[in-house]
């Protein structure tokens, strides 16, 4: 969980991101929610190479590339070679 | 209809009974794979959580089943391949529950922007302000209700106690089934983004931002986000998912330039506000130029058997093959999220 703020800055320095926050921001807290208390849970930009559908960059090993596939219950397998 | 398979048999036999009174003979199945050794189905319909998606569609194609498969076709960006990677294998017909590639006066305000007529696209945003009220919260585990086989309902998923109040549709709110409101109603607005910039191939850069907010429930995803995608050369796409009401003491909605649920195209001389209800064109001071009326959706599920009963992946309006590619990578960051918010990265 980030502080609102850390989000806000990050979401506001990309394109159309500015005013995407601001009506978060204004929708949650028409909601009553205290944003400086819950806080905002900011996911890291994460770059995709599409040729190969995998992540690089900083986040790709340990934490994204592993939500890319799931670890089937067997018999209920997706086989690598279907 | 030759037949139907659940793992709940309750639902069997609302349909057995159903088809009772339309006088027509049905078979029932509790597991799908009996269903596919059954020579007289031709092709299957999956309709199932999420979870189940790309496995019983692999399932049907290796047993020689054409597939029209729900959204969103996988649960993760890999079981999505596969499944492209089965239909072309054995040369099945599939095709994605995106009925909104049949709508022909989506397609046509589509092309018009793409045309230029209100200059370059700008931006491309779409929203999912969809109500959705909290799933409660259970002390412990939940009884499996006896006519469900729980084995088969979780299929590829962990087969964990039941952790919350209620096994159907629920699961679309916890990450082991489901893909949270983004890869749920979000599916089919993303998929006009994305239509929207031309059908592009996957996003280069994606980043993820919300949490649950109101709720202390039974849930693991968000139900306020907001998702940037940003394809090389393209304009960025916003997705911004609500489930909450426009204010605590309503039940209301938001809405952006009037949508809801669609999307909102801004160009260089005005924007379209619309979705599968239909649309407008604007000027940039917010006059009416064209309406686009929503019609043809209905024909989905038609443009299916066509493809299938003539062998021709061409009438196939909503295609497999790349159809994950925005959905899916919207996940990951997606996960992300949910997986911090759950303190289990």
């Amino acid at each position: 969980m980030e502080h609102f703020e850390r989000a806000r800055e990050e979401i506001a320095a990309l394109p159309g991101g500015e005013d995407v926050f601001r009506r978060f921001e204004e929708h949650l807290r028409a909601n009553g929610v205290d944003l400086e208390k819950s806080g905002v849970v900011l996911g890291p930009m994460l770059e995709f190479d599409g040729a190969v559908e995998w992540f690089r960059g900083a986040w790709a090993g340990r934490r994204a590339n592993p939500l890319l596939h799931r670890r089937d219950r067997p018999p209920f397998v997706i086989p690598e070679r279907v | 209809m030759v037949a139907v398979c659940d793992p709940d048999r309750s639902l069997q036999a609302r349909e057995r009974e159903d088809a009772a009174r339309r006088g027509e003979p049905l078979l029932t199945f509790t597991d799908l794979r009996e269903l596919y050794d059954c020579p007289e189905v031709d092709a299957v319909v999956i309709a199932t959580p999420n979870h189940w998606h790309a496995l019983a569609a692999i399932w049907a194609c290796q047993a020689g089943k054409d597939v029209y498969v729900e959204k969103p076709v996988s649960h993760t960006v890999w079981e999505g391949r596969k499944l492209v990677e089965a239909a072309a294998r054995y040369k099945r017909i599939v095709m994605a529950g995106t009925q909104n590639r049949s709508n022909t006066g989506l397609a046509a305000a589509i092309a018009h922007l793409r045309s230029g007529a209100l200059g370059p696209i700008r931006l491309v945003r779409g929203f999912c302000y969809k109500r959705r009220p909290s799933i409660g919260m259970v002390r412990g585990s939940r009884p499996i209700p006896p006519e469900v086989d729980y084995d088969l309902w979780c299929g590829p998923a962990p087969k964990g106690p039941l952790l919350r109040e209620r096994l159907h549709y629920d699961w679309h709110w916890v990450w082991e089934t489901g893909n949270a409101d983004i890869g749920n109603q979000g599916i089919h607005e993303l998929d006009m983004c994305r239509w929207a910039l031309g059908d592009p191939g996957h996003p280069a850069r994606v980043l993820s931002a919300g949490g649950r907010y109101v709720y202390e429930d039974d849930a693991t995803t968000p139900n306020t986000q907001v998702a940037y995608f940003e394809h090389p050369g393209l304009p960025p796409v916003w997705f911004e998912v609500r489930g909450l009401p426009a204010r605590a003491d309503i039940e209301a909605m938001d809405h952006y330039r009037g949508v809801r649920i669609g999307l909102v195209v801004e160009c260089e001389g005005g924007w379209y506000a619309g979705g599968m209800g239909g649309g407008w064109t604007y000027d940039r001071q917010g006059r009416r130029l064209t309406q686009f009326s929503a019609s043809g959706t209905e024909t989905h599920p038609r443009h299916f058997v066509e493809a299938v009963r003539d062998r021709d992946p061409r009438k196939v309006t909503a295609p497999i093959r790349m159809r994950p590619s925005l959905q899916r990578a919207a996940a990951p960051g997606e996960h992300l999220v949910s997986s911090r918010a759950n303190g289990a990265l």
